[in-house]
């Protein structure tokens, strides 16, 4: 295919890095000198200097009426490059277009997307609020991401030493605990990872990435970290800015009695936030200011997210916050390389817009048929796809077994009639069940092969 | 520097340049000649060591391959090319020694077409074969080359391009490496096919026509012939290898472009412009002199030999068609002149090229423009693009460099004893890929009688121009070999 990337930044280098290293065409238009120079240097693309938003460019770029461009990426920091680059590519007959959306007002409908002409217009921020609460509100999850328009998703969680689980097979789970709608899809041991097997048996200190319905989830850290799940009572943040903002405002809205207070250091923004929040206790003042930080009580704090503009920063004030007793503290970090550290450093989770952004965009160019949404969790080499099964499909009428599904290739939950269940070998696959599916990210396309998707 | 990766790639071109001996190998079997040995053998030789080399390097990973081993993969892939190709001269006898052996293979290799051999068509067909054939491949570049055939060399390939393609600034036509690779080759063998044609069209033998079409198209200069293309006394030969080297000289990317229906695109090109008037303005004035000096009595004349021998030098080919010796000093000076100029960007030519010096001509106009109203913001701009400050700086470095391989090298030609103007000439037209030189060097003789160690010289001197410079330096800074 040939993709047209708008934009070198974070988001717009790993999105053109993958889709040139899967074999595509791609040229990547960026105006800033050394970002452009960077692009040009490490991948196998053509750059183009400018900026995205001029006709002039974009034709420079390939994008002339009657062109053979089939999508067209705009993820710059700016709304206006990337809505108008993306008018002018579908002007000029370009298949699909996907652009970023900073301003969160874009999608907040969906009708904004539809009027503009846009295919997709994604906001990481608003995802990445979304898995922010989900991270609070299912405490000792360490990673997770929604499915079905958030009825479900996935989790991972910490085999505790003393968990019940250590010790037992993943197909005498089923039998264990009749009651849990759950899979694990996926288990990293000492670094490395794996697509489980009925005979695996779940270790201590395991990460289990598991698949569940959201009603599910908290109960789940009961029997993985054999502790108690406690609701959530106050939770800080750090940084007032876009991403901060939306997490305080959907933590009010989702709930009713929580203590949430924001801290940030610039004194305006803290009187806009104020005003525009309700319930939540706008400080002004230093995120490394223990004294603010005690008295606000951060012994107390459920949560603490770190969500300023500063990558470190985030990081140093998620380690401090758990020095000083925090209980789970929560980095928003941009760049990809510090989404690694949560290995070395005290922090609970790491959670990354750019990479969000980009996996949301790289799914779509992959699969742009699929049906469904996609997800991912960054850090394994594995995808998430949601299908509906349509009614041509080879693999109507037949068991999960009898689909002949290569290892790494897992049907993990299947959506019928508003049921969600998950599925065993005996399962009949039927027209319009909505499946989800994991594997790894290279037997992807043959799973959407085997389920007669596309 | 990822060793194994380097001797991985390295086991892969000699392989290939094993291969390529087939071709010769071919000529000399249904000759029957006394070089199937030599080549069979040869073949042998480097397929034992391309073994070798990939047992050491067959675990590496392509994608590892780095900036620095992009630079030293290149150059060493070039120096063991030459050493493969110059086991046939040096089995066959063509050559007395291994150092003259060497020297016609890196000449050919790097398209400079300056010959040890005297008596050219003594030799058998397979090792005039041989000769031609190493300066087709190395004209568009083995690297290129095996980057077009072997897909699986990826992102790493771009190292190797960037370090293999002449030119300030590497042009992609295509978002892939490998398909822009692919095309460059596509043109070459297009425009290849064609001269092929037409030279046979005129009456040269397939052999003749295949071995100066490559000579022609990778602006070498060796010709299967004593007396090179003057030797056929026709005009029709000489107007049709001038209109070859000029195209070869051009960069390929606009090639490509014409081909593909933009034709507009030589047009368009600033650096093609100039190269153009350049050629043409050179052209006039050599064949006015000519004609007031007697030396040709038609304007005909004057002028198909003028333009010959213009174009065959600033394309740095390197062929001849009259003694210039004999020409008046204004042509003979003019032309050592044109061997610095050089080609554009993206040929297969040599030298400093077209775009760099107008690049540097522009530095020094906005310089000029910047004294004169020192509050002027002034960019200089080449084909309606910035040069920034980078781009002049690399620039202007590559040229003081090349001055002073110039320079430092006629100093050693001259310590070995040999006179001014032969150290001058043989040191330029080393450098800038073009072959024959003036004095000892001069057209109608060869570099046969340069003492061992100048040849050792003049053939690093052949590689450090083919590969502009840079690629070759750095082998020699301590910091390359550094893990």
């Amino acid at each position: 295919m040939k993709i047209v990337v708008v934009g070198g930044g974070e988001v717009g280098y790993s999105v053109a890095e993958t889709l040139s290293e899967e074999g595509h065409d791609v040229t990547v238009v960026e105006e800033d000198e050394e970002r452009a120079a960077r692009v040009d240097n490490e991948l196998d693309v053509i750059t183009v200097k400018g900026n995205g938003a001029r006709p002039q460019v974009l034709e420079e770029a390939g994008i002339v009426p009657g062109c053979d461009v089939d999508i067209l990426v705009a993820c710059t920091d700016h709304d206006e490059v990337n809505i108008l680059a993306c008018w002018i590519a579908k002007r000029a007959g370009v298949k699909r277009v996907i652009s970023r959306a900073r301003g969160l007002e874009f999608t907040d409908s969906p009708t904004w997307a539809k009027d503009l002409g846009i295919d997709v217009m994604n906001s990481p921020e608003r995802s990445v609020a979304r898995e922010i609460l989900e991270l609070l509100f299912v405490n000792s999850a360490v990673h997770t991401a929604e499915l079905l328009d958030g009825r479900s998703g996935i989790y991972a969680f910490r085999v505790a030493q003393n968990s019940s689980l250590v010790g037992v097979a993943l197909k005498e789970l089923r039998t264990l605990y009749p009651h849990f709608i759950a899979i694990i899809v996926y288990i990293e041991r000492n670094g490395t990872g794996y697509i489980p097997y009925g005979d695996m048996r779940i270790e201590a200190g395991d990460l289990c990435y598991i698949v569940t319905s959201r009603e599910q989830a908290w109960k789940m850290e009961e029997i993985y970290q054999m502790k108690k799940s406690r609701p959530l009572k106050r939770v800080i943040i750090i940084g007032g800015g876009k991403l901060g903002f939306q997490v305080a405002w959907k933590l009010e809205n989702q709930f009713r009695n929580l203590d949430i207070r924001l801290i940030d250091h610039n004194r305006e923004k803290c009187e806009r936030i104020a005003a525009e929040l309700k319930r939540t206790l706008v400080l002004c003042g230093d995120g490394a200011d223990e004294n603010l930080l005690r008295q606000e009580g951060i012994e107390e704090a459920d949560g603490l997210v770190c969500a300023t503009e500063s990558d470190e920063t985030n990081l140093l004030f998620s380690v401090i916050g758990k020095a000083l007793g925090a209980r789970k503290t929560i980095a928003v970090v941009r760049r990809k390389i510090y989404m690694k550290l949560d290995n070395y450093m005290s922090v609970d989770s790491i959670v990354n817009p750019n990479s969000a952004l980009a996996s949301v965009i790289l799914r779509y160019a992959r699969y742009p048929t699929g049906s469904g949404v996609l997800s991912i969790i960054e850090k394994i080499d594995a995808e998430m796809l949601e299908v509906a099964i349509p009614e041509r499909s080879p693999a109507v009428g037949r068991t999960i077994m009898s689909l002949g599904l290569p290892k790494g290739i897992l049907v993990a939950l299947i959506v019928r009639r508003g049921e969600v269940f998950v599925p065993v070998g005996a399962t009949v696959l039927q027209a319009g069940d909505k499946v989800i599916v994991f594997a790894t990210s290279d037997l992807m396309p043959e799973a959407v092969e085997y389920l007669g998707v596309n | 520097m990822h060793f194994r990766l380097v001797a991985k790639v390295l086991s892969l071109l000699s392989g290939i340049v094993s291969l390529s001996m087939i071709w010769p190998l071919a000529w000399s079997l249904y000759d029957g000649s006394g070089d199937v040995k030599p080549f069979l053998f040869s073949i042998m030789m480097g397929g034992v060591l391309s073994g070798g080399l990939y047992l050491v390097g067959r675990k590496a990973d392509y994608e590892d391959l780095g900036v620095k081993d992009g630079f030293v993969v290149v150059s060493l892939s070039w120096i063991i090319a030459s050493v493969v190709g110059a086991l046939p001269y040096y089995l066959h006898g063509a050559v007395p020694t291994f150092a003259d052996a060497f020297f016609e293979a890196m000449s050919g290799f790097t398209t400079t077409g300056a010959s040890v051999i005297s008596d050219i068509e003594a030799n058998p067909r397979g090792i005039l074969f041989w000769r031609d054939l190493t300066h087709w491949l190395g004209g568009m570049g083995i690297i290129v080359l095996s980057l077009a055939i072997l897909p699986f060399i990826g992102v790493g390939g771009m190292q190797l391009y960037k370090a293999e393609v002449p030119g300030p600034i590497p042009e992609k036509m295509t978002p892939r490496i490998q398909q822009t690779a692919l095309y460059l080759w596509g043109v070459y063998v297009l425009l290849s096919g064609a001269e092929t044609l037409l030279l046979m069209f005129g009456g040269m033998n397939l052999f003749e026509a295949l071995t100066h079409t490559f000579g022609t198209m990778a602006t070498g200069g060796f010709s299967p012939l004593n007396k090179s293309v003057g030797q056929y006394n026709s005009a029709y030969f000489d107007w049709v290898i001038t209109l070859f080297m000029f195209l070869a000289g051009a960069n390929f990317a606009l090639h490509y472009r014409f081909i593909m229906g933009r034709f507009s695109a030589f047009h368009r090109d600033e650096e093609f412009r100039f190269y153009t008037g350049v050629v043409l303005f050179c052209t006039v004035t050599v064949a006015g002199v000519l004609l007031l000096h007697g030396t040709y009595d038609t304007v005909a004349d004057a002028l198909r030999f003028g333009a010959f021998q213009v174009v065959s030098i600033i394309t740095t080919t390197g062929y001849v068609t009259a003694d210039y010796e004999l020409w008046p000093s204004y042509t003979q000076f003019l032309l050592l002149l044109l061997m610095f100029v050089g080609a554009c960007a993206g040929s297969t030519g040599g030298g400093i090229k077209n775009l760099r010096l107008m690049v540097l001509a522009r530095h020094v106009k906005a310089e000029l423009s910047s004294i004169l109203h020192p509050r002027a913001i002034v960019q200089v701009k080449v084909g309606g693009k910035v040069a920034g400050k980078d781009i002049i700086a690399s620039v202007t470095s590559f040229f003081i460099l090349y001055m002073a391989l110039f320079t430092a090298g006629t100093l050693f030609m001259a310590a070995l004893g040999l006179d001014i103007l032969t150290s001058l000439s043989s040191v330029a037209a080393t450098l800038g890929n073009i072959g024959p030189g003036l004095g000892g060097v001069g057209p109608m003789r060869n570099y046969a009688d340069i003492p061992q160690t100048g040849k050792w010289v003049l053939s690093l001197l052949m590689l450090m121009g083919r590969l502009e410079l840079y690629t070759v330096v750095v082998l020699f800074v301590p910091e390359t070999w550094r893990r």
